[in-house]
């Protein structure tokens, strides 16, 4: 390895203020986000770069034109000295390692702690810095474990980046970005590396029908694969409603709901979405107490209009129910009463159950909404599905905990449009907003792919660990993306200045550190390398990896 | 108090009376003089008839008369854009010291040569000889200061003829001494056995052999020899021409008789040294007007037999000298003479230097008992404090 | 005269400086900051490395009498300005000094004697006192009061490329103008002229004094 060539030294700085670097290098070779390493008496810091700044010996340096006054190279030696850019670097992570070669203190025997934790002190004034090697890179970001999934490149050098998938499902995490800033192929890439991995069971609500057998990107006009043309084995499509295509494709299965499935908060839920009065829980209530809760809906559905007796009139003056209020109600159903996928009782068995014993088992499932594409559908159906999803999960994680029995495989739900779902007015009333706060605990998590992450619930947002921003315009975008981390101030212009495309800005709990980076290209190399890697036997990777090391 | 002023104040008083007393003896004694020397001018034979007187008078020095008239007062030709060569020639002497840790002379000798309408920028030619203690021929003769003047004067004389020799025939040359040309230093009889006498007459002899007009060239002089001619010829008792006068020098008598740029007539210097001297290097001379119509300044030019007898060679020299002094109208005196001494003159530090080179010499070969005389201590410590090197 | 040869001799001294003095003609003269040395005349004194900050040309009569005359041939002319010697007084600030054979950038331990010599440096002595060190000796040199240091500087930094360009040291002059300017960069005003001195010189960074159009 050649030794990395210094940018610049350390000239000051705190732990609150971050680190001030006095660039020896061309300000243009640096870049805002750029990771940076700072070696430092047996400590290593690794850091970004937050800003950059124009500085001067003495003002009159700066402000006086003395071009032409002296010659070039004269010019070129005082400016030299006397302008310097100064680099802001915010300290993230620290390394221990150990005294040098020679150094008197050196022991061979030694052993050394050298995972990186969070910095909690500071390098000595002038201490050289670089910019980090591939080695640095893979050091912080590649974890010990195979869980490693290469997301991306460090922007200046390209040196390759690492996320841990084992720390990316055990809290819910969030991938961000404006419209067309490829968030659908940086989601499709984690899902493939997640899917890859094995570490969990992958349900994604495919609202817009992408994920399973793909679309035409609208850059490039070239056809860009779903997962389950690319992983069949390991993924099933489901289509929503009997005998649904998902553009073309027969999935694998279809998702029809029985009436029984629907209970009346599944109902409430949809108050705005079908514009309910406030009388509807009262008269819910009154439903489930006539009809029962998993007769309710049907029951209700076969009150006929009118008065005399099965009249919905009739109903309501038995049950001490608002006559208004029961019509009201009835007439804002006549929606989901009309609904293809929802039967009154289905002939085989019921497709939740498929979907939840796929999900057990290992399998990804990508429901492709299809044809029905409201805001009404995909409530209603995630809403159902995922309190199903998470009866069981806690179900066989009380089993597992108290009765020893199998531990139940790790769930992720990738939730597009999620601000539909979560945003501060349905947070409260959808079961994802639990997931979001407590599932961890029975291996059920969120993977949240939104554009407007402000209109999420900010405790939802808040509770997310690994967060994967692109470009955002929007000041309160940003600002959502950044709840909950430490050096929002920093971060924000980072994010604010990423590239529209293809620079992504990973954060939080997944990656040890912030980091800006190019993202993967979802291309053919891609799917080749990703899928190489399971003809890879766990000893050839034991050898690579005591090859790499060995080189270092 | 080091000096006692008022004691000499009575004493000022008594010699500025005495000044005063004396001038107007001399302005008599010119007035008187003027008109004999006009008298003299007229007399028909006058050269003989000074002659005559000298016969009488054997050890007597004065100025005999030329063929020209002695009233005579001569304009320079117009030699203007004709090549001329001007050398001159200096020289400077350290006196051995007994005070010093070493005692030893040094001759520097400088030839300043110039080439009129040459366009050629002067050259100089310098030698530097230390006095040889050890010199059987010399040793005796070089241990005053008289003797090291000698052998400056023969330095100089030698250099200067070497340089004008080396000059191509056909071409003119003025070669210039400072002084007159009769050994000034030596005048002891027998001077002919002196080897270092010898080698200043066979320099004059070279130069008398290729024609070279040579001159001495003699600033502000107080020489009398008109005077004592006139006093040798009206004078009836011999006796008191024999007593030097000094109210009255020849110059005084000149600057009434030579307008600017004029010369006077040309003598023959008859002295005893000068009848020691060989045929070729007899003296004459004439007075010279180098002043202004306010300020006469007379100078003596004393030029060797040859030259003597060439009128053009004596033209040419008077058109060169006023030439020369043209150059330093303000304080006349000519320019190559005054180069030639520029370069011939010894710093203090130099001197110094030369010290300092022949005592780490001895110190080198084991002398070790070098010191300065307790005079020269205590001189040299009230005058080292700033050791100027200007002259 | 050869690079190595006397010019003068010291006439008064201090810890700081001498002054010179000798009667030269003046192509003789060494010019402004070149660099001179007064070798050891007695055994305890060092070599004494300096530079000429100061050439005066002393009052002379004889000059000014040549001036004020009307007629001055073209020989005459010739004369002063090829043959003349006239008095000089130079002033030689110290840079350094070499004491058994190592070269000190500080200021001597004690100044040179009355009447001692004085030498020009040899491009060797000029190269091997110059790459010494880290260029140490500058500060006096910025030090100095009777002339502006830009000026010194720009001579010195000029005639030293000149030797270290002959012994292949390329980067030197660089080296030199990096020095001053970290050590002047607190006073702008100062180093301005300073470089803008240095510019003047027209030293090429290479080592040669550039060509002018």
């Amino acid at each position: 390895m050649t030794p990395a060539e210094n940018i610049g030294f350390v000239i000051g700085g705190s732990l609150k203020e971050g680190l001030f670097v006095r660039l020896t290098v061309p300000a243009e070779r640096i870049q805002e986000g750029a990771f940076v390493v700072i070696e430092s008496n047996g400590l290593k810091f690794y850091g970004l770069v937050v800003n950059l700044s124009l500085k001067s010996y003495d003002p009159r340096y700066s402000q006086d034109l003395i071009t032409g006054r002296m010659s070039d190279k004269i010019t070129t030696l005082l400016h030299n000295q006397t302008l310097f850019t100064e680099m802001e670097v915010l300290p993230v992570l620290m390394q221990n390692t150990g005294p040098e070669l020679g150094d008197p203190n050196y022991d061979p025997n030694a052993i050394v702690d050298r995972s990186p934790i969070p910095v909690k002190t500071l390098p000595i004034h002038q201490a050289p810095v670089r910019l980090a090697t591939e080695f640095d890179v893979s050091e912080v970001f590649k974890p010990k474990e195979k869980n490693g999934f290469v997301i991306g490149t460090t922007r200046e050098q390209g040196h390759p980046v690492h996320i841990d998938m084992d720390k990316l499902i055990q809290r819910s995490s969030g991938i961000f970005g404006a419209t067309g800033t490829g968030k659908s192929y940086l989601t499709r890439m984690i899902l493939a590396g997640l899917i890859q991995s094995k570490q969990a069971a992958v349900l994604v609500f495919d609202m817009h029908n992408e994920y399973a057998y793909g679309d035409i990107s609208p850059d490039t006009d070239i056809k860009a694969p779903g997962l389950c043309e690319k992983m069949k084995k390991r993924v099933k499509s489901c289509a929503l409603g009997a005998s649904a295509k998902i553009a073309g494709n027969q999935p694998d299965f279809d998702l029809v709901l029985e009436y029984s499935d629907i209970l009346p908060s599944d109902i409430e839920m949809l108050t705005r979405e079908l514009n309910l009065r406030e009388t509807t829980p009262a008269t819910l209530s009154a439903l489930v107490q006539s009809f029962g809760l998993n007769k309710w809906f049907e029951s209700f559905k076969n009150l006929t209009m009118g008065e005399g007796e099965g009249s919905i009139i009739d109903w309501a003056r038995n049950n001490n129910v608002n006559e208004a209020a029961a019509l009201g109600l009835y007439n804002k159903l006549e929606r989901l009463f009309r609904l293809n996928y929802l039967v009154p009782k289905l002939a085989g068995p019921s497709s939740i159950v498929k979907i939840i014993d796929y999900l057990k088992n290992g399998y990804s499932v990508i429901l492709s909404f299809g044809e029905y594409e409201t805001d009404l559908d995909y409530l209603l159906v995630t809403n159902i599905l995922t309190r199903k999803i998470r009866e069981e999960w806690e179900r066989m994680t009380n089993e597992y905990r108290n009765q020893g029995g199998v531990k139940p495989t790790p769930l992720v739900i990738a939730l597009e449009e999620a601000h539909k779902l979560l945003n501060r007015e349905m947070a409260g009333q959808t079961t994802f907003s639990t997931i979001a706060r407590e599932m961890r605990k029975y291996f059920v998590t969120l993977l949240i792919i939104d554009q407007r992450p402000s209109q999420i619930y900010d405790e939802v947002m808040s509770q997310l660990g690994t967060r994967i921003s692109g470009w955002l315009g929007d000041d309160e975008d940003i600002a959502a993306v950044l709840s909950g981390l430490s050096g929002r101030d920093s971060l924000r212009g980072m994010l604010a200045r990423l590239q529209p495309k293809e620079e992504v800005l990973l954060l939080g709990y997944g990656v040890p550190m912030p980091i800006p980076i190019r993202s993967r290209r979802y291309d053919a190399q891609f799917w080749q390398e990703i899928l190489s890697e399971d003809e890879l036997s766990e000893t050839d990777r034991q050898k690579f990896r005591e090859m790499v090391f060995d080189d270092f | 108090m080091p000096v006692n002023y008022l004691q000499l104040q009575s004493q000022i008083h008594i010699l500025s009376d005495s000044i005063l007393n004396q001038r107007e003896k001399g302005k008599e004694a010119l007035e008187k003089l003027t008109d004999q020397f006009k008298t003299a001018a007229s007399l028909p034979n006058l050269a003989e008839r000074v002659s005559a007187k000298l016969r009488e008078n054997r050890g007597l020095s004065c100025a005999l008369p030329r063929d020209e008239r002695i009233d005579s007062h001569i304009s320079a030709g117009d030699h203007s854009g004709e090549i001329v060569n001007i050398l001159a020639a200096d020289g400077s002497q350290i006196n051995p010291s007994r005070h010093e840790e070493v005692s030893f002379g040094l001759i520097n000798t400088a030839i300043f040569k110039m080439r009129m309408n040459g366009n050629e920028a002067p050259q100089i030619v310098t030698e530097t000889k230390l006095i040889e203690r050890e010199d059987d021929s010399l040793q005796e003769k070089l241990n005053n200061e008289a003797n090291v003047g000698l052998f400056r004067d023969v330095e100089e004389r030698r250099l200067l003829s070497r340089e004008a020799c080396k000059i191509p025939q056909g071409e003119l040359v003025v070669a210039l001494t400072d002084g007159p040309l009769q050994l000034y230093y030596f005048q002891e009889p027998n001077t002919t056995e002196n080897p270092l006498v010898n080698e200043y007459y066979k320099a004059l002899a070279e130069m008398s052999e290729k024609k070279i007009i040579t001159a001495g060239y003699t600033d502000r002089p107080r020489s009398t020899f008109v005077i004592d001619m006139l006093r040798l010829l009206m004078n009836s008792d011999p006796q008191d021409v024999r007593v030097k006068q000094t109210l009255v020098f020849d110059s005084n008598l000149f600057s009434r008789i030579l307008l600017p740029g004029e010369r006077s007539a040309l003598f023959k210097l008859i002295s005893p040294a000068v009848e020691q001297m060989p045929a070729a290097v007899q003296i004459s001379f004439f007075y010279l007007n180098v002043g202004s119509d306010s300020r006469p300044m007379i100078t003596r030019i004393e030029i060797p037999e040859w030259v003597s007898k060439d009128p053009a060679a004596i033209d040419l020299l008077h058109y060169s000298l006023l030439q020369q002094n043209g150059f330093l109208s303000s304080n006349p005196y000519p320019y190559a003479l005054h180069r030639a001494h520029e370069c011939a003159v010894v710093q203090f530090s130099e001197k110094e230097h030369v010290k300092q080179l022949i005592i780490r010499e001895l110190l080198s070969r084991g002398v070790t008992d070098l010191e300065k005389s307790a005079k020269q201590v205590a001189k040299d410590l009230f005058g080292t404090t700033y050791r100027d090197f200007k002259e | 005269m050869t690079d190595t040869s006397m010019f003068g001799r010291i006439l008064s001294s201090n810890i700081r400086e001498c002054v010179v003095g000798y009667r030269i003609n003046e192509s003789m003269i060494p010019p402004f900051g070149s660099m001179v040395r007064i070798p050891v005349s007695h055994a305890q004194q060092p070599e004494i490395y300096g530079l000429v900050t100061d050439i005066q040309i002393e009052e002379d009569g004889f000059l000014r009498q040549l001036a004020t005359n009307d007629q001055v041939s073209e020989e005459v002319m010739l004369d002063a300005r090829v043959n003349r010697n006239v008095p000089v007084v130079l002033r030689i600030l110290f840079i350094g000094y070499l004491e058994n054979g190592n070269i000190s950038h500080l200021l001597p331990p004690c100044p040179p004697l009355t009447l001692d010599n004085i030498y020009k440096c040899t491009n060797a002595e000029i190269t091997a006192f110059t790459s010494f060190g880290n260029f140490g000796y500058i500060r006096h040199i910025l030090k100095v009061t009777n002339v502006p240091p830009g000026e010194l500087l720009a001579a010195h930094i000029s005639q030293a490329a000149k030797a270290q360009f002959a012994d292949n040291h390329f980067g030197w002059t660089e080296s030199a103008i990096n020095e001053v300017i970290y050590l002047m960069r607190d006073n702008y005003a100062d180093l301005l002229a300073i470089l803008g001195a240095i510019g003047d010189a027209d030293i090429s960074l290479d080592g040669e004094v550039e060509e002018q159009e």
